[in-house]
């Protein structure tokens, strides 16, 4: 688990994703610009690839945003969940050549320095409909690319896996960015209602699958009336050598039963923050579904000599109901595990 | 004024980016070394790979190569 650094882990499913995603992203491109030399013969090939590239960004931001919740609400999702990195890459570099066209085309052919340009072309920062949008594409695109940077397993070890997580949340402010730049540039720029049209649905989708995924996962309820168990599920709700997933005071929980026994420990991996409550307890050792990190049930720590270690929960048994206490113990706290056969 | 703001600010990123690149090299050949051993035996691809985010982020790996230098 402690070893050297890949470049790239690959595997066959990944492979097979990322071939996809190549054959996707050269048929859209291919097709956009097609269709584009057809119908608006007048339009430049720069601008082609700007748009090109602008409304292919758009959609993989979208496919991105919605496979979290998307699996959440049904594991068939979660193939896609395992490699969105390389889709995030990919959705940074088509969005670096839109960016890099766009300069190029607007900002650089003037007697100013082309960045210089961007920010100072339109000075109306105190306007709302004629702010100037191309910044707020810009900033974004810093987001992506320090997010693309930091893909690696090598950020997440040495950023810590809480700072990695809060540097790649910040999707959603790129996201909120995005929408802007686009409906701004949609407001200075087109005449067509339905690119606005597509901008709010693409938005509603995104926000109605967050919404339906915290309620599913238990996100938004007010747990914190006073220290204590709370329901989680029954005994006959969890699988042998699986485990359920509870979400309780912003904990994320994995409740594993395994030989007539129940522990629970955190459903974030050290890795990759993979969710362990999806993996099997295989040899003893519950082992994460993303890159076979494996915790010991009881006490949330790697076998030896690796020596990661996640946060425990205690739990309770009345008859069928089990119970957890979201307070979460510090992390390889070994517990008893809860007979579940007398 | 805005076009003075933004030419100081776009040059001290340019300075800071520059610095990051003049950081990567001894970085990946001695300091990273010093407080994570995955990178020892790591492809050449990988390093290539962490190369625009150290570029960015070189004030974090700077900290840790310093604390790492210390243990």
């Amino acid at each position: 688990m402690s070893v050297n650094y890949a470049g790239i882990l690959w595997n066959r499913q990944k492979k097979i994703y990322d071939w996809i995603l190549f054959f996707f992203v050269l048929a859209y491109l291919g097709a956009y610009i097609g269709l584009t030399s057809t119908f608006a013969p007048e339009i430049t090939a720069e601008t082609m690839i700007i748009r090109a590239t602008a409304t292919l960004a758009l959609l993989l931001l979208h496919i991105i945003l919605m496979i979290g919740p998307l699996a959440r609400l049904n594991s068939k999702f979660l193939p896609m969940l395992y490699n969105r990195r390389h889709l995030g890459v990919t959705m940074f570099l088509v969005a670096l050549v839109h960016g890099i066209f766009s300069i190029l085309q607007f900002h650089s052919l003037g007697d100013k320095v082309a960045l210089v340009s961007l920010f100072t072309s339109n000075g109306n920062y105190a306007a709302l409909t004629e702010f100037p949008f191309q910044v707020l594409g810009f900033f974004a695109l810093i987001i992506f690319f320090l997010m693309a940077a930091t893909s690696h397993d090598f950020w997440l070890k040495n950023l810590s896996p809480r700072v990695w997580k809060s540097l790649h949340m910040m999707v959603y402010v790129a996201y909120a960015l995005i929408i802007m730049h686009v409906m701004l540039g949609i407001v200075q720029f087109e005449s067509h209602p339905f690119l606005y049209g597509f901008l709010m649905v693409g938005m509603m989708i995104i926000i109605a699958l967050h919404f339906a995924s915290s309620v599913k996962s238990g996100r938004g309820l007010d747990l914190k009336s006073a220290p204590g168990f709370y329901h989680a599920c029954n005994v006959e709700d969890i699988a042998d050598d699986c485990a359920k997933i509870v979400t309780l005071n912003g904990e994320s929980i994995a409740i594993f039963k395994y030989d007539g026994k129940l522990s629970a420990i955190s459903n974030v991996c050290k890795h990759q923050n993979g969710p362990l409550g999806e993996g099997k307890v295989v040899d003893g050792c519950v082992t994460c579904p993303w890159h076979g990190y494996q915790y010991e049930p009881h006490n949330g720590t790697s076998p030896p000599p690796f020596t990661e270690k996640v946060s425990t929960y205690r739990l309770k048994l009345e008859e069928e109901k089990v119970f957890v206490n979201p307070d979460p113990l510090p992390e390889g706290t070994a517990l008893d595990p809860v007979l579940t056969e007398g | 004024m805005i076009e003075t703001i933004v030419s100081i600010l776009l040059i001290t990123a340019g300075v800071y980016l520059l610095i990051g690149i003049m950081f990567y090299f001894p970085f990946i050949r001695k300091g990273v070394h010093t407080f994570d051993d995955g990178v020892k035996a790591a492809p050449l691809f990988m390093k290539i790979l962490i190369f625009p985010g150290t570029v960015a982020l070189w004030p974090v790996l700077l900290k840790k190569w310093r604390k790492g230098g210390e243990a």
